[in-house]
This record gives structure tokens, C-alpha cells and sequence, in this order.
């Protein structure tokens, strides 16, 4: 019987590397291709083009020195309640025209057209990954836990520390998500974090719902 | 007394530069105006249903936005250095002015070097999220001309008075203007900063004969959009799970299991 155990041993060997296989690329199907979220280096902050002026021929940039009252940008993000901790990047839009969320489940991006954190007025928005097959649990995996009233901290490239404090957590469907709202330029500053939760959609293989915590300057 | 404060607020009113509204009107029935100069060497008072609105209006100068009374308004253009707005003026027109619109009144030579106003209308619609919207306006004394972004042909023969609106990723661009057909600057290459959300109407004005081009931008901003959606799951189209699967868990013992066994009967062979 040597052939028929030679055949169960390489059968049994077979279905084990078959199963770890189909673990590692997900479900036995390759992964649809996932535009990747490239994040952009942190950009000068920008002039805006005075709205009176002439230029002469082969002029100097046509602009004005940025507001002074413009904070820096946002380097770290921590919410000590969940234990999360991570560097922020600065990110814009993707091809779709949606939030670019940086590639690494590990950084935050902070939508750049936006509000800053630390500006008087208007949504300053992070988002994270909340995990990823091939990376594992994102910054923002336990987003969904904060409570309101936990902290979180803002630090900024010059050093400047913010604190806010979480008002609202909630889990929308995306395409529910009140974009228009928590991408607002005006308004009270707030801080308004999001990552993904709900189902995890294997056709789209995208996740259902998006996560959104609020939160405001803390006094 | 009385004669005397009327004729200080006479004067106040002279020394104003800012355009202002003739006559009061409800929000619903005004038009938002800008002004553009591109008339070289001849600074202006602008005249609005016969009230001066700008006072030594400076050529390469813009002004606005002001709220005028929808409707036909007529315009008058004199010297700077006139009396008054009675007389011939040295320019007139009658712009539309639309209900919640928003339109430029530009002063300017035509392709012939004849001074001109060409009214435009602004388009201040939404910018997609991440976008910038670019219109450029001939409104010189020059033929056909192309518009240069980093050296390459975006806008194609394009003549005076006309314009042509581009939507462009946020930044900034080293914009040039070339006669049609040619890369050789006679505008530029100057830089340009688009922001996110703004619409930048790049007027070129001045005569090419006379060595007096130049740009007059005119920036709106606001209109903004928000991004589509936040797609932050996993990027690579696989959530994580930690652990195998129980599905695949079973394969694999199953699997393992066979192959010992079989190795077992092996051995013992």
C-alpha cells in the first residue's frame, strides 16, 4: 500500500498549504484592485491669489503671504482611551473624487482642503484604515469604543498640543454618510475623525458603514 | 450747516473707490458685479445709473463683488479727470445684470485696439473636491493666442472676447500665453496658485503692438465640494481576521491529519 499512502501524504500536505494560501490572499479570489490612497507631502501652506492685483510680464508668483493665523499642520493623532496612536499625514482626494486614506492601516491623513486642527472655524477631518488583511489592525481599529468625553490629542508640526473631547460616535451607512456636513469649512471648529465598521461587502470589498466621532476643543 | 454736511458726504462720496450700489434693491433681485481695467494708460471713474461707483479706477486694476439691482444697468465709463458723469463718456454699455448671478463688466481693448466693455458671466457653480476652476478671458488688443500650463498648450485659439473655463487638480501652475500655434511667451510664464474650491479668471489685457500686455486675475472662492465618500477599509480589498478562518481552520487539520497518517503507515512499512 506504499502508493496509496504516498498519495494521502501529499493530498493531506496539498490541503494544507491550499488552506493557508486561500487565508492569505482572502477568500480565494484575488483582491479586486484598490486604487491606492497615495498620501501627499505636506504642502507649503498656500497663498491665495489676490484678487486686485495685475501681474506684468513674466511676474513673481501672483499671491499673498499665507494668514497669519493659520496653525500647522497636524503630525501625530492619540485617543489614550483606545490606546491609539499615530502619525498624521496630509492627503487629498483620490480618482473617485473620495477622501484619500493613506495606504499604511498604521497612518492617519488629514484631508488637507479642509479645516486644520486649531483653526477657529469648520471640521478638521482624520481618517485611518480600520485593519487590512495583509497589514493587520489599523490606528483606528477600536474607533467604534470611544466614549464621549475621552480625550483626544492633536499635535501639530511646530509642537503645538490641541485637546479635544469626544461629543458623538456613531456607525452610518456610507451611503448615508453626511459628507457635506462633516467636511463643513465653516462652523464651529471641531475635530471629526472616521474609519470604516459594519459588514465587510466581498463584492465591493468594501466595508458598509463608516465610523464618525466628533469632537470638540477641549477647555 | 445743513449745506455744509451735504457737501462733505459729497465729498466723502467722491474720495470712495470701492463700487457701490446705486440704488437699494432686496437680496433676491441683485446681481453680484465685478470690474475689470484692461484699458492701459487711462485710469477711469466708473459711472452706474449715473452714480459714480469707482473714482480713479487704475488700468490692471479689478474691484468688486458688489450687489447691483438685477436687470439692464447702464454703465458709463469716463476720463478720471472729468467733472462729472454728464457729457459723452468715453465708454458705455448696458450690461444684464441676472437675478443671483454673478458677471465681470471688463474695460478693454478689442482684437483692433478699439477700447471696449464686454460683460462675462462667472461661473461660480461647484468645484469637484480636490479641483480648481481656471477660465481664461481674451481681452486684448492680439490675435489668437494659446494658453501655456508648464509649457504645454491647454487652451487652443483663443480670440478676443472670449474665454475658456478649465477644471484642474488643486496647485500651482506656471502659466504662459503664446500666440496661436507657438510656445515663445508673450505673457508669462507667470505663477499661478489655484486653490481647492476657488474658480481664477485670468483676463489678458493691454495691446501686444504696443508692449502693454499683462494679466488681471479676478479669484472667487468657496465653492467647494466635499469628497465622495471616506474609503477607509481595507486597502487590500480583505479585512483582517485574525486566526485562520473555521472553514479553512477544518481544511487544514483535515488535511494535516491525512498526511500524518499517511507518513505513519509509511514509516512503518
Amino acid at each position: 500500500m506504499p502508493r496509496t499512502a504516498l498519495t494521502g501524504l501529499v493530498t493531506g500536505l496539498a490541503l494544507v498549504v491550499v488552506a493557508v494560501l486561500l487565508w492569505s490572499v482572502g477568500a480565494g479570489t484575488s483582491p479586486a484592485p484598490v486604487p491606492a490612497a497615495v498620501p501627499v507631502p505636506a504642502a507649503v501652506p498656500a497663498a491665495v491669489i489676490a484678487p486686485a492685483s495685475s501681474a506684468p510680464l513674466a511676474a513673481p508668483p501672483v499671491g499673498a503671504p499665507p494668514a497669519p493665523a493659520a496653525p500647522a499642520q497636524p503630525a501625530q493623532v492619540r485617543i489614550g482611551t483606545i490606546a491609539a496612536a499615530a502619525p498624521v499625514v496630509a492627503v487629498g482626494v483620490d480618482e473617485r473624487g473620495a477622501m484619500a486614506v493613506p495606504e499604511d492601516v498604521r497612518t492617519v491623513g488629514w484631508y488637507r482642503f479642509g479645516s486644520r486642527p486649531g483653526s477657529l472655524s469648520g471640521s478638521a477631518v482624520l481618517s485611518g484604515h480600520v485593519d487590512d488583511r495583509l497589514q493587520g489592525r489599523g490606528v483606528f481599529a477600536a474607533l467604534g469604543d470611544v466614549e464621549p468625553g475621552d480625550l483626544v490629542e492633536v499635535e501639530l508640526t511646530d509642537g503645538t498640543r490641541l485637546g479635544y473631547r469626544v461629543r458623538t460616535v456613531e456607525q452610518v451607512a456610507k451611503d448615508a454618510l453626511p459628507a457635506d456636513e462633516l467636511f463643513a469649512r465653516s462652523g464651529p471648529p471641531r475635530l471629526t475623525l472616521i474609519t470604516c465598521g459594519g459588514d465587510f461587502d466581498w463584492t465591493t470589498r468594501t466595508h458598509t458603514e463608516n465610523v464618525v466621532v466628533t469632537a470638540e476643543p477641549a477647555r | 450747516m445743513r449745506r455744509l454736511t451735504l457737501a462733505l458726504g459729497g465729498l466723502l462720496a467722491a474720495a470712495a473707490t470701492t463700487l457701490v450700489a446705486a440704488p437699494a434693491a432686496t437680496a433676491q433681485e441683485t446681481g453680484s458685479v465685478y470690474v475689470v481695467h484692461g484699458i492701459p494708460n487711462t485710469p477711469v471713474d466708473v459711472y452706474v445709473d449715473g452714480a459714480r461707483a469707482l473714482d480713479d479706477f487704475a488700468p490692471g486694476k479689478s474691484a468688486g463683488p458688489v450687489d447691483l439691482p438685477a436687470g439692464a444697468r447702464q454703465v458709463a465709463i469716463f476720463p478720471a479727470d472729468a467733472a462729472d458723469g454728464s457729457g459723452s463718456p468715453l465708454l458705455s454699455a448696458t450690461p444684464e445684470v441676472p437675478a443671483g448671478g454673478n458677471v465681470t463688466l471688463v474695460a478693454h481693448l478689442d482684437a483692433g485696439g478699439k477700447p471696449t466693455v464686454t460683460p462675462f458671466v462667472n461661473d461660480v457653480s461647484a468645484v469637484p473636491a480636490g479641483q480648481a476652476r481656471v477660465v481664461v478671458r481674451h481681452t486684448a488688443a492680439a490675435p489668437a493666442v494659446d494658453v501655456l500650463a508648464g509649457g504645454t498648450p491647454v487652451v487652443n485659439g483663443l480670440t478676443n472676447p472670449n474665454e475658456e473655463a478649465l477644471e484642474v487638480p488643486a496647485g500651482t501652475i506656471s502659466a504662459a500665453v503664446a500666440a496661436a500655434g507657438t510656445t515663445d511667451p508673450v505673457i508669462g510664464p507667470a505663477d499661478l496658485d489655484l486653490q481647492e474650491g476657488t474658480a481664477t479668471f485670468v483676463h489678458a489685457i493691454g495691446s501686444l503692438q504696443d508692449n502693454t500686455l499683462g494679466l488681471v486675475v479676478v479669484t472667487i472662492d468657496g465653492l467647494h465640494s466635499s469628497p465622495s465618500g471616506v474609503p477607509s477599509g481595507a486597502p487590500s480589498g480583505a479585512p483582517f481576521e485574525p486566526g485562520l478562518p473555521a472553514g479553512l481552520v477544518l481544511v487544514a487539520g483535515a488535511g494535516a491529519a491525512l498526511a500524518g497518517a499517511s507518513a505513519y503507515r509509511l514509516a512503518r512499512r
